[in-house]
């Protein structure tokens, strides 16, 4: 996936307001939930790896 | 006569040297009779025997005589002029003869005793009778000569020299010089063909060390009478070149022990004394020194040793430059261990500062680390948090979208059921038909009209019989 964390927080936020207006058609809506929900599991995976990958530079930092 | 007599008793009026006293004894003058000739004159030859009689008479001895040499011509025999001065001039002459047969072996003898050969300026003591000839008249036949006498003459006379040098200064003037620390340039006084000049110059031109020596050679008359005007004459030059040249020599050797007194000479000391340039003398002998040597600034033996000495001069200079170049090397060489050794204390501080620098830094920058790991990690748990908020929103606001459709469609299903006509006909509405047409307006029908109503389980028919019409 080459979207960027931020990218993705700016994305479900627009879903959001999206989804709040019910100006959207509800089979509209299903396709915004899924991508909502593929977004949020993304944003959640990159959170994990980035504390992970940030302790690995330190790590390697140390080693030197 | 009486003069004649007088004359003779100065030739013999020192009686010190008076060997033979019969001379006293004698009669100086003995009457040969003149009154046996009287009246008839006498030839030359008559008279000069009748002379030669009463000088034979008159000086039957031999007589020990001062006097000085003032030519001497060597043929065989030897013919000498002798002389006597006074401050005036010469008060008395006569010439002496060494026959060859005594000539030889007195000459050496003397020679052996005095350094000198029998040579004008010469004072001697002889020993000597008187021989007259009749064509060659007075003359001094010489027996013997003692040469202790002119040894004594030549030292009272050297003595006299080196007494009026010193009186002037000139002595121990050169000697006061400072040699040069490299005497390179050199003057020399000498003869071309002298073997000690060749020497001299092989000597030097050959040194071991390979020093160069620049020689210019001032040509000169080293033994003889004309010696001391000819030496006196290449130091002048010499004086004049002052300035090209370190240092003068005056050598001469190889030849003969003999003939040196030319080297006593107040006029060589003297003109040496005034040279800018220390003056050394290789005059070659081993005997006593010349007033040369004594006024020269250092004397040697030969010239080789006066080359020698240049150059052991020399030599002594590059030790001492060797010697300090060494000191140079030694000392250069402690502070470069000493420079060295503070480099490497220079450079263990360093390190040590270096190392403790990058302590520092390291912890400095570990603090840095956590810190940018805790930014770090509060940054994702925000992120986390306002995912989290986000996705609750996000349930929410769908749960609330899907509700509010819900609600919609309840809606929609209430109002199609109210507006069922089946069900209206149920809650007790009703439809009227006339003719088959609905009925929706009063107006539709008249007094007496049958119209068919439709309820909900059926139909009934009726007449109309009132009418009224709503205002």
């Amino acid at each position: 996936m080459t979207i960027t964390y931020a990218e993705a927080i700016r994305e479900l936020e627009t879903l959001l307001r999206e989804i709040e207006d019910d100006g959207t058609d509800i089979d509209s809506l299903t396709e915004k939930v899924k991508r909502a929900s593929e977004l949020i599991q993304a944003c959640k995976h990159k959170l994990r790896t980035a504390e992970e990958t940030i302790n690995q530079v330190f790590k390697e930092m140390e080693e030197e | 006569m009486a003069n004649q007599a007088g004359r003779l008793q100065i030739l013999t009026s020192i009686p010190t040297f008076v060997e033979d006293d019969r001379a006293m004894k004698k009669p100086l003058f003995k009457s040969v009779g003149i009154d046996d000739f009287a009246g008839q004159p006498l030839t030359l030859f008559q008279f000069n025997n009748l002379l030669k009689d009463v000088l034979a008479d008159g000086f039957p001895a031999s007589y020990w005589i001062v006097a000085e040499i003032s030519k001497v011509n060597e043929r065989g025999h030897c013919y000498l002029e002798l002389v006597e001065k006074d401050g005036a001039g010469t008060h008395a002459q006569a010439r002496g003869t060494i026959w060859s047969s005594k000539y030889r072996k007195i000459a050496q003898h003397f020679l052996a005793r005095t350094g000198q050969s029998i040579q004008p300026g010469l004072k001697i003591l002889f020993n000597a009778s008187l021989q007259y000839h009749e064509v060659y008249g007075l003359s001094l036949d010489i027996h013997e000569v003692d040469p202790t006498y002119t040894v004594g003459e030549l030292a009272r006379l050297r003595q006299e020299i080196i007494d009026r040098l010193e009186k002037e200064g000139l002595l121990f003037k050169n000697g006061l010089l400072a040699l040069p620390t490299v005497p390179q340039r050199i003057a020399i006084v000498s003869s071309p063909t002298a073997a000690g000049y060749q020497d001299f110059m092989h000597q030097i031109g050959a040194n071991a060390h390979r020093y160069q020596f620049t020689c210019v050679l001032f040509p000169a008359l080293m033994q003889g009478n004309d010696a001391p005007a000819s030496v006196i004459e290449a130091l002048r030059q010499i004086g004049e070149r002052a300035a090209e040249f370190d240092v003068a020599v005056v050598i001469r050797g190889g030849g003969s022990q003999n003939d040196l007194s030319c080297f006593d000479h107040y006029g060589i000391a003297a003109t040496l004394a005034g040279l800018p340039l220390p003056v050394l003398t290789g005059i070659g002998h081993e005997r006593d020194e010349t007033i040369t040597d004594l006024a020269a600034h250092t004397r040697l033996k030969t010239p080789t040793a006066v080359a020698a000495f240049l150059i052991e001069t020399c030599r002594h200079f590059e030790e001492t430059l060797e010697n300090a170049f060494q000191e140079l090397m030694t000392a250069a060489a402690d502070q470069l261990i000493r420079a060295r050794e503070h480099l490497e204390r220079q450079s263990l501080a360093l390190c040590h500062r270096a190392e403790s620098s990058l302590n520092q830094h390291r912890q400095h920058l570990n603090r840095h680390h956590y810190a940018l790991l805790r930014q770090a990690e509060r940054q994702t748990d925000r992120q986390e948090t306002y995912l989290t908020q986000l996705t609750e929103k996000m349930k929410c606001t769908i749960q609330n979208r899907l509700r509010r459709e819900e609600s919609q469609l309840d809606f929609h299903a209430l109002k199609t059921s109210l507006l069922d006509p089946v069900a209206l006909l149920k809650r007790g509405l009703s439809r009227t038909y006339h003719n088959g047409q609905l009925i929706t307006s009063v107006g539709q029908l008249q007094k007496g009209d049958v119209i068919e109503t439709q309820l909900g389980d059926g139909r009934v028919r009726s007449v109309v019989t009132v009418f009224n019409q709503l205002q």
